[in-house]
């Protein structure tokens, strides 16, 4: 069974670096998304990526509660998101400052760059994404072709490579989403 | 399409993805006019592909995943000091007091030593288990973590503001308790649970 995001917690505070680890992968879209979704480009997505990461370990003994990581994740990942788009701002303004036929307006980003409402889509898509990756390979297979590519193969195709008749891929996909829907509302 | 009075989940998807042809899709619609089940079935299918067809996000390259990872071996963890706790006082071998013909309990009370701190215990039966519940008394103990495990199981619980905790039940018998602590970690190799 997956072990909980407390479990991990204190696996990781008793020294066990595989639990660090899957915490890690278990968060590391979501967390890298965050900076990316509010306009920060590679670099910094890989800076605060780093920088939730190393806060968390240095945070470990003291986080109050372990099963409410994830909330503390995304509002450590915000806020670092937040200080980074004001000192990029910071920076674009002095340089404007100094070559004045830049027009500030375009080196000011919108006022709000990751509004709640962007978060919580963020946070549901992981959400739905990690009880993907916890489905059976064929469903897991099945709704990655189906919903997560960008062009989804034909059914012949997706077909194929589950080693399944045509036909039974509609019922499959049937039968999938309602496992998911399930575990969701779990 | 349907399954005794509701449509089925296939058919729901079909719409929702855009692959029902214009007869299945008006016969349906009809229907979840009037069914709320199947409407509530339908708006969630239709959500939950909305959310994984607009899920752009990708996985952190692999650098940045590693260098977070290799966080945990490259940064020091505090040195951990380990103490084998000495008992000091045991409730079941205390005799009465002056004037007490004889001493009945339903619990148990010990307390350990180990250093500068101090762990104080508490058993108690209930339903044929054993509850342990006590209170480290020392200094950075807030947010420590208490394990025992032996024969009868593994139970584990978390230091809360006053460094107090209570462990699930666990049956009677012959267990080992760590307490972790930020830099410490006391230890009671064997410790008997019964009352």
């Amino acid at each position: 069974m997956e072990e909980s995001d407390q479990q991990l917690v204190l696996a990781c505070r008793r020294g066990d670096q595989l639990a660090w680890e899957i915490l890690i992968r278990r968060y590391q879209r979501l967390i890298y998304a965050i900076p990316l979704r509010a306009g920060l480009d590679e670099d910094y997505a890989a800076e605060i990526f780093q920088d939730v990461f190393t806060a968390l370990f240095q945070k470990l003994n003291d986080i109050e509660q372990p099963e409410k990581l994830h909330a503390w994740l995304v509002t450590t990942t915000r806020r670092k998101t937040l200080h980074a788009i004001s000192k990029a701002q910071a920076r674009q303004q002095s340089q404007v400052n100094t070559a004045e036929e830049f027009d500030v307006a375009t080196s000011i980003k919108d006022e709000a760059p990751l509004p709640d409402e962007q978060l919580l889509i963020l946070e549901e898509q992981h959400r739905i994404r990690m009880a993907v990756l916890s489905l059976d390979d064929r469903c897991k297979t099945l709704l990655e072709m189906l919903f997560y590519l960008a062009e989804p193969p034909s059914y012949a195709d997706i077909a194929n490579k589950l080693g399944l008749p045509e036909g039974s891929i509609g019922p499959t996909r049937a039968r999938c989403l309602t496992k998911l829907l399930r575990m969701l509302k779990e | 399409m349907t399954t005794s009075t509701h449509i089925s989940v296939e058919t729901l998807a079909n719409i929702a993805e855009g692959r029902a042809t214009p007869e299945v899709r008006a016969a349906a619609m009809s229907h979840i006019s009037t069914c709320s089940a199947c409407r509530d079935t339908f708006r969630r299918l239709q959500q939950l592909i909305l959310m994984m067809r607009s899920d752009e996000a990708t996985d952190a390259p692999r650098d940045v995943l590693s260098s977070a990872i290799n966080i945990f071996s490259r940064e020091k963890r505090l040195p951990l000091r380990r103490i084998v706790a000495l008992l000091i006082f045991d409730s079941r071998n205390a005799g009465p007091a002056f004037g007490v013909r004889s001493l009945t309990s339903d619990s148990r009370q010990m307390l350990f030593t180990a250093g500068e701190t101090d762990l104080e215990l508490r058993i108690t039966v209930q339903n044929d288990e054993c509850i342990l519940a006590g209170q480290v008394i020392g200094d950075g103990c807030a947010q420590g973590h208490v394990e025992i495990s032996g024969a009868g199981g593994r139970s584990e619980a978390m230091l809360n503001e006053i460094c107090e905790f209570t462990l699930p039940p666990v049956p009677a018998g012959q267990y080992s308790l760590t307490v972790r602590m930020l830099d410490l970690q006391i230890e009671i190799p064997e410790l008997e649970l019964k009352v």
